[in-house]
C-alpha cells in the first residue's frame, strides 16, 4: 500500500509501485482533470504538485509519492471559488481546445506563489508546457493579470 | 610559458643525464603552476617530485578529462544557463534553465521530471540522492563548475580551485566522482544513452593516480 | 452563464460522482454516463431546440468544440433568433441528425471552417422558425395579431408589456406546420453576436480540471485497451511473442486486429494496417501487458521508401514528362513564357506535417450485438457512423455516437479509425472498450498534411512586370479519405489545388498543372487544408515578382488584385503595421495576402534576424475580412491560434520518413514552437465588410509562412522555399537547436 494526499484527502493504493501517478490520480482515485498526452515529461498537460513542487505526473512513479501532499487542478480551485490564477484565466478566455490548460495553471500557480511579480523572463522559463492550439499569448497576459489580480487582493 | 612547453619536451632527453638539471625544471615547473593557480585561487599544488611524476600526472588528466568532456559529464555542467542532453550534447529540449539554485527555474525544477531513478516508462532518466533513495537528486552542476568549451588548462583549474569547485578538496573530488548517485549515474545511463565508455573502476584509479602524481594540469598551449 | 450538457437528445444525462470512498482505497471512476429519467419532458420544437413546459430553453450544438468556440457561438446564434435567455439556456452536444449535416457537402461534420459560414443562416432560419411557431400560439390564445408580439429572454411578450414563458405554448407549437418563410433580425438586432465577444461557455470548466474530453469517459463495466499497430506502410505483423502476458495483472484479452485504420473509401494508395490490442483492466495494465508482448513486423513493399526518395517523386514529377491535368487555363502562358528572354522560375516545398493535437486519439465503444454506442472527441460524427455501419453491418440509425470535448481536432479527428478499434474491441470481450492510444501511436499513425511541391515560372514584359505565369502543382490527395464514397479521385482531387488554382490576382495568361501523386504514407486534411502550403507557394512567388520588379510588394499585388476586399485587407494591415511608417533598425517586415473559406486576410510580420539565422518575431498584424465577425473575442483567439500553428510548420515541425515508417514519434523530434517563442505582439484587425460570412479557424494559419519568409529575405535577401526553416538553419533563441555546442 502506498499513502499519500491529494487534496487535502488520505489515499492508500494498492497500484504498482512503478505506475505513474498519473493514472493513479486518473484511474484509480478518479481526477481526471490531469491529462496524459505526451508520455514523456515533454508537454507538461499532467502536471500536478508534489509536496508544492510541479511534478509531470506521467513520469513520476507513485511509489516516489509515498507520504506526499499532492495538489490537482482539481485542489486549486472550483468554479463557485476559483484560485485568482483560474480568474485570470477566464478574464483572459485563455483556453481553446482546453485539453492542456490544467497542466499550464498548476505551472502558474506555482511560479505567482514563489515570484509573484514575474517578468516575460520568468515566465518564458517557468512556462514549458506545450499547447497545439497556441493560448501561449494569452497564458502570459492571465499570469500578469493573475499577478495584478494577487496583488489587488493583498 | 613557451620556454616551459619547450623545456618539458626535452625533459625525458636530460633526465637521464643530470638530475640536476632535472631539479631545476621542477622548480621551475612548481612556480609555472603556482603562478597559474595562485594563491588567490586557493590551490596549491600537492607535491611535485619530479618532472616525469608531472609527464605521467599530465597524462593522466588528460584521460581524467576524457571522462569529464563525455556528454554524460557536460550535459550537466554546462558553462552557461541551458542544461544540454543527448549524445550530442544539445541545449535541453523545451528551454529548460539552470534557476538560481542550479536546480531549475521556479516551477519547471529538474526534478519536475527527473525523478529519483531511470523512468522505464517515460524514459526519463534519474537518479537519488545518496541519503535517499526516494528523493531526486537531478541538477546541475554550479556555473563555477562548467566544463564545456574549457581547454585542459581550464578544465584542470575548475577542477582543482576551490573557490571555482564547490570548496572540494582533491579528496572531496575523489569521493565525488566514486559515490555522487548523478556522477554514477554516467556510467549506468540506461535507454539509448552511451555510457562513459571508460569503466568506472578505472576511471577511479586514473584520477586517483593523477591526484596521486601531483594533479599536473597541461598548460593553456596544450 | 448558460449550462452544459455533455448529454445528448437520447436523454442521457451526464452525472458526475465523485467522494466514492470505499474504506479509503479506491474511488470509482468520476464521470459515468447513465440514463436519467428525472428530466421534464423536452419538447422537440426542431432539431436545435428544445423547450420544457417549465420554459427550460436547450439549444443543441451540432457541431464539434475543439477550441474554436462552436459551443458558445453557434447557440448564441440560435438564443439571439430565437429570443431566448443566454443566462438560463441549456447547451447540449448533439447527435447525429439529418438537420445537421452540412448541406454543401450532405454530410455531418466539423472541420473546414464550416461552423459558422454554413450554418450561419440556417440556424437563424431555424430559430426564427420556432420563434414564429410560438409567437403563433400565444397570438391565438391572446386574440393578437402575431406580428405584435416579440420574443424576450424566453418570454413571448405583447405590446402592453404582458409576457408569458415559452414553456405556457410549446406543447401547441410543436402541432403547428413550422412558418414557409420567416423575417430574419437584422444584424442590428443581434444582442448576442455581431461584433459581441462573448465569454465562452466551456471555460469554465476548462480551468478547473472538470471539462470531458474523449478520454475522461467513464461506462459502467468498462475495459481498457492499448494497441500497437504495424507501424510500416504496408507492411504486416510477422510475429507477437507473447512472454507470458496471459497471466498479468489485469490481463483480459489479447486481440488481433487484420484492420486497425479503417476509411470511408479504399483509395489504391491506402494500406491497411494490421494491429494487435490488449484489454484489460485499466489502462495502465494494458499498457504493461502490451508492452511485454515482442512483436516483429516485416516491413511490406515499401521498405525502401524514405524523406529523400520521396522527395524525389515529387522532383521528378515536377520535371519530368508528367501527365499534367489540366486545373487553369487562361490566355496561353506556355506559349509566353517560352518566347520570352526574361523568366523566372522558383520551386517551393513544404514538408509533410503531423495534426498531433495535445490528446491522444482515443474512443470508447460499447458493441451490443445489434446497436453501437460510441462516445468519442470526433470532427466526424456521421463519418464513424459509415464507418461502423460498412464494417459491422449494422445500420447507421442503430449506431450512436457521442461527442465530448476534443483535446484538439485540426482535421485529424474527421477520420473515424480509432473509433472503430473502440468497436472492434467491445465487440470481441463483449463489454465497453475505452482504447487509447499513446503520443507515439498517435504520431506514427496519422493521416499526414502530405508535402507539397509547387513551380511557378512567369515571362517579364519590358517594364518587368509578369506577363504569363505558369504553375506547376504535386500534392498527394488530402480529401481521398474523408469523403464518403468509394470514389477514387482522378486528375485533380477537389482541394489539393485549393489557394493556386483560385487566387486574389488576375493574370491575362495563366496556366496551372497539377498532380495527384499516389505514394505509401497516408494524408488528410490538416489545419488550412490545400491552402497552407500553396499559399506559401504563391504568396512568395508574388514577393519575389515584386523585388524582381523593384516595387513595393503590397502596390506590386495591387496592380493584380480582382476585388476590393483584397484592397481592403491589403490596406488595412499596411496601416495597422505601420507598413509605410519608419520602424526600428534592423526590423523588417513581409506580407502575405490570402482568400480562404470566403475569407480575405492579410498579414503582416515583422522580425529581426541576425547572421546566424536566429530569428526574432517583433509584431504579427492580420486584417482579416470575414464579412462580418459575429464574435471578435473568438476570432481573434482564433487567429492568435493559427499564428502559432502556422510558424510551427514554417519554422520547425515537420514528419520524416525512413524504411518505409514515420520518423518522428513524440514532441522531441516533432518540435512545435513553445510559450517562449510568443513574446509577440499580435494585433488583429477585422475589416467587417459585411460580405457573406467566411471561416476564420483554418485563415489564420495560411498567410504566416510567407509573410515570414518575405520578411526574411527583405532582412537578409535570403530567398527560402523549403518549410520548415530549420532546414536552412533558421531559429528563434529559444529553439534546442540553434545553440553552437561549444565542447
Amino acid at each position: 500500500m502506498i499513502e499519500f494526499k491529494v487534496n487535502g484527502k488520505s489515499y492508500s493504493v494498492d497500484d504498482d509501485p512503478d505506475t505513474p501517478l498519473l493514472w493513479v490520480l486518473r484511474d484509480s482515485i478518479g481526477l481526471k482533470g490531469t491529462k496524459f498526452s505526451c508520455g514523456r515529461s515533454f508537454c507538461g498537460a499532467c502536471s500536478i504538485h508534489v509536496d508544492n513542487e510541479v511534478v509531470r505526473s506521467c513520469s513520476f512513479p507513485v511509489k516516489y509519492a509515498e507520504g506526499k501532499s499532492i495538489t490537482t487542478i482539481e485542489g486549486i480551485g472550483t468554479e463557485e471559488k476559483p484560485h485568482v490564477v483560474q480568474k485570470a484565466w477566464i478574464e483572459e478566455q485563455v483556453p481553446q481546445c482546453g485539453y492542456c490548460q490544467s497542466g499550464f495553471i498548476m505551472s502558474a500557480v506555482r511560479l505567482l506563489d514563489i515570484n509573484p511579480n514575474p517578468t516575460d523572463e520568468d515566465i518564458n522559463n517557468s512556462i514549458t508546457n506545450l499547447c497545439r492550439c497556441g493560448t501561449y499569448y494569452r497564458v502570459r497576459k492571465a499570469i500578469h493579470l493573475a499577478s495584478e489580480m494577487k496583488k489587488q487582493s493583498e | 610559458m613557451k620556454l616551459l612547453l619547450k623545456s618539458r619536451n626535452i625533459i625525458k632527453q636530460v633526465y637521464s643525464i643530470t638530475p640536476l638539471v632535472l631539479v631545476f625544471v621542477a622548480v621551475l615547473a612548481f612556480n609555472k603552476v603556482r603562478k597559474t593557480n595562485n594563491s588567490e585561487s586557493g590551490y596549491y599544488p600537492i607535491a611535485v617530485k619530479d618532472t616525469t611524476e608531472r609527464e605521467k600526472s599530465i597524462q593522466k588528466f588528460k584521460e581524467v578529462a576524457k571522462v569529464l568532456r563525455h556528454p554524460r559529464c557536460i550535459n550537466c555542467h554546462p558553462s552557461d544557463n541551458y542544461p544540454r542532453q543527448g549524445d550530442d550534447m544539445h541545449k535541453h529540449l523545451f528551454n529548460v534553465q539552470r534557476g538560481n539554485d542550479d536546480r531549475g527555474a521556479i516551477g519547471m525544477k529538474c526534478i519536475s521530471c527527473h525523478g529519483a531513478s531511470n523512468n522505464k516508462y517515460s524514459g526519463v532518466p534519474g537518479a537519488p540522492e545518496p541519503d535517499d533513495p526516494n528523493k531526486s537528486r537531478w541538477h546541475l552542476a554550479p556555473l563555477s563548475m562548467g566544463w564545456m568549451g574549457l581547454n585542459d588548462a581550464e578544465l584542470g583549474e575548475r577542477l582543482l580551485n576551490r573557490e571555482m569547485n564547490g570548496n572540494m578538496s582533491p579528496e572531496d573530488l575523489v569521493k565525488h566522482m566514486e559515490e555522487d548517485p548523478l556522477v554514477l549515474w554516467g556510467w549506468n545511463p540506461g535507454g539509448n544513452r552511451a555510457p562513459i565508455p571508460i569503466p568506472h573502476e578505472e576511471f577511479m584509479k586514473t584520477l586517483k593516480e593523477w591526484i596521486n602524481t601531483g594533479a599536473h594540469v597541461p598548460e593553456d598551449e596544450d | 452563464m448558460a449550462e452544459i450538457r455533455i448529454d445528448n437528445v437520447s436523454r442521457r444525462s451526464f452525472i458526475k460522482t465523485m467522494g466514492l470512498a470505499t474504506g479509503g482505497l479506491l474511488l470509482q471512476g468520476s464521470y459515468v454516463f447513465a440514463s436519467d429519467d428525472k428530466n421534464p419532458q423536452q419538447i422537440s420544437l426542431n432539431a436545435f431546440i428544445r423547450i420544457t413546459p417549465d420554459n427550460k430553453v436547450t439549444l443543441i450544438v451540432h457541431q464539434a468544440e475543439m477550441g474554436q468556440g462552436a459551443q458558445t457561438t453557434l447557440p448564441a446564434i440560435l438564443a439571439d433568433e430565437l429570443g431566448a435567455n443566454w443566462d438560463t439556456v441549456i447547451i447540449e452536444n448533439g447527435l447525429t441528425d439529418p438537420a445537421f449535416k452540412n448541406p454543401k457537402f450532405n454530410l455531418q461534420f466539423t472541420g473546414n471552417a464550416e461552423s459558422i459560414r454554413t450554418f450561419h443562416d440556417i440556424l437563424r432560419n431555424t430559430a426564427a422558425s420556432a420563434r414564429e411557431m410560438l409567437k403563433q400560439v400565444a397570438a391565438k390564445r391572446w386574440q393578437v395579431d402575431s406580428d405584435s408580439l416579440r420574443a424576450e429572454n424566453s418570454y413571448i411578450v405583447n405590446q402592453n408589456g404582458k409576457k408569458a414563458p415559452f414553456g405556457d405554448f410549446v406543447e401547441e407549437a410543436i402541432k403547428l406546420e413550422p412558418p414557409k418563410e420567416v423575417t430574419l433580425k437584422k444584424p442590428s438586432e443581434w444582442k448576442l453576436t455581431g461584433n459581441k465577444s462573448l465569454p465562452r461557455v466551456d471555460v469554465p470548466a476548462k480551468v478547473n480540471g472538470s471539462a470531458v474530453f474523449g478520454i475522461d469517459v467513464e461506462i459502467p463495466k468498462m475495459l481498457h485497451a492499448a494497441i500497437a499497430m504495424c507501424p510500416y506502410f504496408g507492411g504486416s505483423i510477422r510475429e507477437i511473442k507473447e512472454n507470458g502476458v496471459r497471466q498479468m495483472s489485469g490481463f483480459v484479452a489479447l486481440v488481433r486486429m487484420p484492420v486497425v485504420n479503417p476509411i470511408f473509401s479504399n483509395p489504391p494508395e491506402h494500406n491497411k494496417r494490421e494491429g494487435v490490442a490488449i484489454v484489460a483492466d485499466t489502462y495502465w495494465n494494458a499498457r504493461k501487458c502490451l508492452d511485454t508482448l515482442e512483436i516483429s513486423y516485416d516491413k511490406g513493399p515499401n521498405a525502401g521508401m524514405d524523406s529523400e526518395s520521396l522527395r524525389k517523386i515529387y522532383e521528378d514529377t515536377i520535371n519530368g514528362s508528367t501527365k499534367w491535368f489540366e486545373s487553369v487555363k487562361e490566355g496561353d502562358a506556355e506559349a509566353k513564357i517560352k518566347d520570352s528572354k526574361n523568366t523566372i522560375k522558383a520551386e517551393y516545398y513544404s514538408a509533410w506535417q503531423s495534426h498531433a493535437p495535445m490528446e491522444p486519439m482515443n474512443a470508447t465503444a460499447h458493441f451490443k450485438g445489434d446497436t453501437i454506442e460510441v462516445w468519442a472527441p470526433t470532427q466526424g460524427q456521421e463519418m464513424a457512423q459509415i464507418v461502423l455501419a460498412k464494417e459491422f453491418g449494422i445500420p447507421v440509425e442503430k449506431i450512436i455516437v457521442n461527442r465530448t470535448y476534443l483535446g484538439g481536432g485540426f482535421g485529424r479527428r474527421l477520420l473515424a479509425d480509432y473509433i472503430y478499434q473502440a468497436v472492434f474491441l467491445s465487440k470481441e470481450v463483449g463489454l465497453p472498450v475505452k482504447v487509447l492510444w499513446t503520443r507515439e501511436d498517435d504520431m506514427q499513425h496519422d493521416f499526414y498534411r502530405p508535402g507539397t511541391m509547387q513551380e511557378f515560372q512567369a515571362s517579364l514584359n519590358d517594364e518587368g512586370l509578369p506577363e504569363a505565369i505558369y504553375t506547376k502543382l504535386v500534392s498527394p490527395s488530402i480529401l481521398q479519405v474523408v469523403v464518403n464514397a468509394d470514389y477514387v479521385f482522378e486528375g485533380e482531387g477537389p482541394s489539393y489545388p485549393e489557394g493556386i488554382k483560385e487566387t486574389p490576382y488576375h493574370f491575362e495568361n495563366r496556366l496551372l498543372h497539377s498532380y495527384l501523386l499516389r505514394i505509401p504514407p497516408p494524408s488528410s486534411v490538416w489545419r488550412s487544408t490545400g491552402f497552407g502550403t500553396n499559399v506559401f507557394a504563391l504568396e512568395s512567388f508574388m514577393d519575389e515578382l515584386a523585388y524582381k520588379k523593384g516595387e513595393d510588394p503590397i502596390t506590386f499585388r495591387k496592380r493584380y488584385i480582382t476585388d476590393e476586399r483584397s484592397r481592403g485587407v491589403l490596406d488595412a494591415v499596411a496601416k495597422a503595421s505601420g507598413w509605410y511608417t519608419e520602424r526600428k533598425d534592423g526590423h523588417f517586415l513581409g506580407i502575405a495576402l490570402t482568400h480562404s473559406f470566403e475569407t480575405f486576410a492579410a498579414q503582416v510580420i515583422e522580425i529581426s534576424i541576425d547572421d546566424a539565422g536566429i530569428l526574432d518575431i517583433h509584431k504579427i498584424t492580420t486584417a482579416v475580412d470575414c464579412g462580418t465577425v459575429l464574435d471578435p473575442g473568438i476570432a481573434s483567439a482564433s487567429i492568435e491560434s493559427g499564428i502559432v500553428w502556422g510558424l510551427t510548420a514554417a519554422l520547425t515541425s515537420e514528419i520524416n520518413f525512413k524504411e518505409g515508417r514515420t520518423v518522428e514519434s513524440n514532441f522531441h523530434d516533432f518540435k512545435i514552437l513553445g510559450l517562449p517563442e510568443f513574446d509577440i505582439d499580435i494585433e488583429t484587425v477585422f475589416v467587417n465588410s459585411g460580405a457573406k460570412i467566411g471561416g476564420v479557424a483554418e485563415s489564420g494559419p495560411i498567410p504566416v509562412a510567407p509573410a515570414l519568409c518575405n520578411a526574411i529575405f527583405a532582412a537578409s535577401g535570403k530567398r527560402y522555399r523549403t518549410l520548415p526553416l530549420k532546414k536552412h538553419n533558421i531559429y528563434t533563441r529559444y529553439a534546442s537547436d540553434y545553440v553552437v555546442r561549444n565542447n
